[in-house]
């Protein structure tokens, strides 16, 4: 009596676009309509689909200034230390610290630090890594790679009722539709 | 964009006298106060001291020489790189970069000065160079004593400050020195003579006619065939300027080499740097981008370019700026450093003069304000295409590079005070070349399209692309 279908949970819906101005305007529908938990996934980065998503900065560049503040003072500490304050190594007259000759040493730990802030803040912000996504396991998601657009409303989202969703996507004018289980 | 919208900005581009009748009404009194207000200060400052004010032209010519090569710059890197973000504004830096053929006409009491003896140091700046020297000179003889060496330092330092003291001296000093070689074959300024296969008037004044010549040529044309193609939209202009580009870049980088080595480093000839030419480009460019930037937010709030240039033409502007605030912190730092650590005297007394008195103060400002301001206040992205702040920065960045003009030339006849006491000359010099070159470029503005109409990647700019399909998708449905 029952299919499988009904012990599976929900993991959201997901509708199939055609070409990145369709999906674009879907997506400002879907911002519109005031959902929180959904996201567009694309075989290339469209340009202005942050905004028709209505997301806003990215919260990447704080990790990469802290840590890239980090790096420039702690490369500053470091020659200090070694050069000035364990080990004094007068050269050529000069001071045994000196910001000048720091400098160019404490830069490049500036881009190091910030480059890993930039890289495990993204990863972080993206809850990665992560062994498994309950979209890798449908047939026509794998076209995402290839020619296809898709808009995914999560079924976590309070607003979230499969009809309406369903609907809502129909009108944006999404050809196919269906729902992702866990 | 709306239907309306689109109306709008066409009628923007075909009827120009209904745009000009949206500007404000002091933008056309604005030129010409300035110049009057510029020529009454320059020719008191010409009869208090003749001196500073030959300096202070040379200051301000430096200043909005910068910002048409930042232009004409500008305009070779669309076409070579065929960037699409900068069509909507190009028209602005085609127009700066025209302005170089009067630049030209500034340059002429320069070229006319450049062998005149009438230039007298003021009395701390003298002693301060001899102090200097001397100091130098101690530091480098006990780097010397160091390393076991003998170097003859005295005679060289001699020679080479042979005249900055007694008597009044040359504009660029080793004009001087030329003649009296030349008079008597004899000469014992060791640092004029290895560099007189250069540092000769005849070849001088034979690099200034080239450069601007060059430049006219290069320019004029540029924005001739940009211009055609707003008659015709062929796609064959962009071409011809992609070809000229192509050379254009390397005559430009030469030119401008030579410019800052002849007119700016040349003041003082035995110092050396091969970063010079490459500090005077990040500098140029940088302040021509924050002027375009100027400019296209006051012709997009006015209505010309209202329609046209799109939020992202602004960030990417914006952008570009940013890139080269550190570039040109790079290069500064650069230069700098390898004089720092290389401790030469030779080379180490140019920075040694700058960090005394106001000019070490100055130097403070450049750094901070030149770099870490609009380094920290540019760091956000959404901070790009904020009016307010991004004025704010406009203003900065010109203050920021006349500091960095004067820092470059001032201190070779003012310890620090005097610059100050008399910066008044040097506001009336900017404020008449500046009103001289606005007067010109609104001209050029007015009797042109205010942007590249058709120019293959206009559309592409303004984000058409996209919205044609959604327009056709609701007109099917």
């Amino acid at each position: 009596m029952d299919s499988l279908d009904d012990y599976q949970i929900p993991y959201g819906v997901m509708a199939e676009f055609d070409t990145p101005a369709d999906t674009m305007h879907a997506a400002e529908k879907v911002r519109d309509a005031g959902f929180e938990r959904w996201d567009v996934h694309t075989p290339f980065p469209v340009h202005g689909m942050d905004e028709a998503m209505g997301l806003g900065n990215s919260k990447v560049g704080w990790f990469t200034f802290c840590c890239g503040l980090c790096g420039f003072f702690g490369g500053m500490l470091m020659i200090w230390f070694m050069n000035a304050y364990d080990y004094g190594i007068p050269v050529g007259g000069k001071p045994n610290f000196s910001p000048f000759a720091s400098f160019p040493v404490a830069y490049e730990m500036t881009i190091l630090f910030g480059a890993f802030g930039s890289l495990f803040g993204m990863l972080f912000l993206n809850r990665l890594p992560r062994l498994h996504h309950p979209l890798l396991k449908n047939i026509r998601f794998a076209d995402v790679t290839h020619d296809k657009f898709f808009v995914v409303i999560e079924a976590d989202d309070p607003k979230y009722e499969e009809d309406e969703v369903r609907a809502l996507l129909k009108k944006s004018g999404s050809k196919h539709i269906e729902l992702v289980t866990e | 964009m709306t239907a309306k919208k689109k109306a709008s900005s066409k009628k923007v581009a075909s009827k120009k006298a209904e745009s000009e009748a949206t500007f404000p009404s002091w933008l056309g009194k604005l030129p010409l106060a300035l110049i009057a207000i510029g020529a009454l200060l320059g020719i008191i400052g010409l009869i208090v001291d003749t001196t500073h004010f030959t300096h202070a032209w040379l200051v301000s010519f430096m200043f909005y020489l910068s910002i048409c090569l930042g232009g004409f710059f500008l305009v070779l890197l669309h076409y070579l790189l065929d960037t699409h973000w900068i069509v909507p504004i190009r028209r602005i830096a085609e127009h700066l970069s025209c302005l170089l053929p009067v630049l030209a006409v500034f340059f002429i009491p320069i070229a006319i000065w450049s062998g005149m003896e009438f230039v007298t140091v003021s009395s701390g700046a003298e002693k301060h160079e001899h102090e200097q020297v001397s100091k130098a000179m101690e530091a480098g003889e006990n780097a010397a004593a160091a390393h076991g060496e003998k170097v003859d330092l005295k005679g060289l330092a001699e020679g080479d400050h042979a005249h900055g003291h007694g008597g009044p001296r040359a504009f660029y000093a080793w004009m001087q020195t030329e003649k009296e070689y030349n008079k008597t074959h004899e000469t014992h300024d060791h640092a004029w003579y290895a560099k007189k296969g250069y540092l000769n008037s005849t070849f001088w004044h034979l690099r200034w006619i080239l450069c601007f010549v060059l430049w006219g040529l290069i320019t004029w044309f540029m924005r001739k065939y940009s211009l055609a193609q707003d008659l015709d939209g062929a796609s064959k202009w962009t071409s011809y300027n992609r070809k000229i580009a192509a050379g254009g870049i390397f005559i430009f980088a030469a030119t401008l080499t030579i410019g800052a080595i002849d007119w700016m480093k040349g003041l003082e000839y035995q110092w050396f740097s091969t970063m010079y030419g490459v500090y005077y480009f990040a500098g140029s460019v940088w302040v021509s981008l924050i002027t375009i930037y100027g400019i296209s937010l006051f012709l997009k709030s006015y209505g010309p370019l209202k329609d046209v240039v799109q939020k992202t033409t602004l960030k990417d502007n914006a952008t570009l700026f940013f890139a080269f605030t550190v570039f040109y912190a790079y290069i500064h730092f650069s230069q700098y450093f390898l004089i720092w650590n290389a401790s030469i005297p030779e080379e180490t007394f140019w920075y040694v003069k700058r960090e005394q008195g106001t000019w070490w103060s100055v130097g403070m400002l450049i750094i901070f304000g030149h770099f870490f301001i609009p380094f920290l206040a540019l760091l956000r992205q959404d901070v790009k295409v904020k009016p307010e702040i991004m004025i704010t920065v406009t203003v900065l960045a010109w203050f920021l590079h006349f500091c960095d003009m004067s820092y470059n030339i001032m201190p070779l006849i003012h310890e620090s005070d005097g610059w100050m006491r008399l910066i008044w000359i040097d506001l009336g010099c900017m404020a008449f070349m500046g009103g001289c070159l606005s007067m010109i470029f609104i001209h050029f503005f007015k009797s042109n399209p205010p942007y590249p109409q058709k120019d293959p990647r206009i559309a592409e700019t303004m984000g058409v692309y996209i919205q044609l399909h959604s327009e056709a998708k609701t007109a099917g449905k």
